[in-house]
């Protein structure tokens, strides 16, 4: 196991949560990666658009984690967010509250803010829901999820777009790590599939086009044939605790957390900068953070959304970070099955990644039939790989520019 | 539109107010106008102790259940203190 950061304790992941579209828990999350079975389904709005297909959490039951009451109060990316966090809990078996919580989220509660504006139109002010602001604000999530596991330390949501999740990682490692929390919930959460949210996206033509038919395959990170990104919805959550805590009361250890770091490329609000250079200086930054080479890692967990320059900019961002070493690392593109959950991708993949490394296999990237030649580094194309992971990165990227990445070393 | 008279305007408030609170079906036989709807420090004065968003739904509820507006006529939260006073509200808004 590597040695942990620079200073400081170090910090273990001792439970996992989450809710998404190809499983609820890190084992059926980690059977649907493993054996590249999209979630991918056609997805019904109000109207039709040309986006048709989208990532989500089927059979999703608030009762089974609120009460009525609850339920009645709350939207779905608070109840989404408040599964994941008490299944990370209920996992993890830890009696005292956790020090604190970390949330990210792109939209927060972007399908409530959309019903608003509707219901004003449709029947005036008086119809809007009486709380609906305490349903959208983006930092509500993590107000319910305090609530529940009565946190009392800091809870703060972090919003970097698609890196949010993955951000909010890196500020429990450092609770942990540096502030002397014994215990916090890192966690994520998207829903955004909504007439309003999706259309938006459309309309920045960011989208995968391809027909409800062709659902399982419309997510193609780094295939030639790619068209964009798939929408999804998700939530998930870790529990990062320290090694004295873990050990004292033998919890069962996950993975580390060994680094974390975040840049941005300052340079356009949607497209990444072509040579990577920042993103590559995320992923350096946190393996510096974590006290290992950029040589040490051998395997990372792609953000790869399938958008034409995503992809190619990731490409050139792993080959800066990694040099030689870029061409012999497995990667894998999580979002080929999961879809794109931007601001809960991050911890959603987190969990695929530290599954991986307790299963020694990369998992495939599934659709990946025909390499783009710009994206040459080994992404796993189609087939899961037996691989032993001792230095792994989750690397996300952002609108605004956003770039996250986290280490992780194995149990 | 016939006038809603005061004691149907009552029994259709505590409908809402069990709807909103179901724990309080069992007191429902306890429940009068001058029942508090939030916190009472008066020990000796019976209270239902609703909280800020339980008041927001017996509102929303209300609506629903009289089929009527409550938004536009003024009616704060602030202003109901006892059953009566949401009781009063009704009839009037109706």
């Amino acid at each position: 196991m590597a040695s942990g950061g620079r200073d400081g304790r170090r910090v273990f992941v001792t439970g996992m949560g989450v809710e998404s579209c190809i499983g609820d828990t890190p084992d059926s999350l980690w059977e649907g990666l493993v054996s590249g079975r999209s979630g991918i389904r056609r997805m019904s709005l109000e109207e039709p658009l040309p986006c048709e297909v989208g990532g989500v959490v089927e059979d999703f039951e608030p009762l089974d984690y609120l009460k009525p009451q609850q339920v009645r109060r709350t939207s779905r990316f608070q109840q989404l967010l408040l599964a994941a966090v008490i299944k990370a809990w209920a996992a993890a078996g830890r009696g005292r509250p956790p020090h604190a919580l970390y949330v990210g989220t792109g939209g927060g509660g972007l399908q409530e803010a959309g019903e608003v504006v509707t219901t004003l139109r449709a029947r005036g002010w008086t119809k809007v829901n009486r709380l609906a602001l305490l349903r959208l604000l983006p930092n509500m999530a993590a107000g319910v999820a305090a609530q529940e596991l009565s946190v009392v330390g800091p809870v703060q949501t972090v919003n970097t777009a698609c890196a949010s999740s993955t951000d909010a990682v890196g500020m429990g490692l450092r609770a942990v790590r540096n502030g002397g929390a014994d215990a916090v919930v890192v966690a994520g959460v998207e829903s955004w599939l909504d007439f309003p949210s999706v259309s938006s996206f459309v309309q920045l033509d960011t989208l995968s086009r391809r027909p409800a038919a062709e659902a399982e395959r419309a997510s193609r990170p780094f295939d030639r044939e790619r068209d964009g990104m798939v929408p999804a919805e998700g939530a998930a959550a870790l529990v990062l605790e320290s090694e004295e805590s873990a050990r004292r009361r033998g919890a069962q250890v996950q993975a580390e957390v060994l680094g974390a770091a975040s840049t941005c490329d300052a340079s356009h609000l949607v497209t990444p900068l072509p040579d990577g250079a920042q993103a590559a200086r995320a992923v350096v930054g946190a393996c510096a953070d974590a006290g290992v080479e950029p040589s040490e890692v051998d395997h990372i967990s792609a953000h790869g959304t399938a958008t034409r320059l995503n992809d190619v900019a990731e490409t050139r961002a792993v080959k800066r970070a990694l040099g030689e070493r870029a061409r012999e690392v497995p990667i894998t593109a999580p979002k080929s099955v999961l879809g794109h959950a931007c601001g809960a991708c991050g911890v959603i993949e987190s969990v695929g990644l530290i599954m991986s490394m307790r299963h020694g296999v990369v998992p495939p990237t599934a659709n990946l039939e025909c390499p783009d030649p710009e994206c040459d580094l080994d992404y796993t194309p189609l087939v899961a790989r037996p691989w032993r992971m001792t230095t792994a990165v989750k690397q996300s990227f952002g609108f605004g520019g956003q770039n996250a990445a986290v280490v992780f070393g194995a149990a | 539109m016939v006038a809603l008279t005061e004691d149907t305007a009552f029994h259709g408030v505590v409908e809402v107010l069990i709807e909103v609170r179901p724990d309080l079906a069992e007191h429902r036989d306890r429940i009068t106008r001058d029942t508090g709807l939030f916190y009472g420090e008066d020990p000796s004065r019976p209270a239902l102790e609703l909280d800020s968003m339980d008041a927001l739904e017996l509102l929303s509820a209300l609506e629903r259940h009289f089929a009527l507006e409550l938004s536009d006529t003024g009616v704060r939260v602030v202003d109901l203190r006892t059953v009566g006073d949401v009781v009063d509200a009704i009839v009037r808004a109706v």
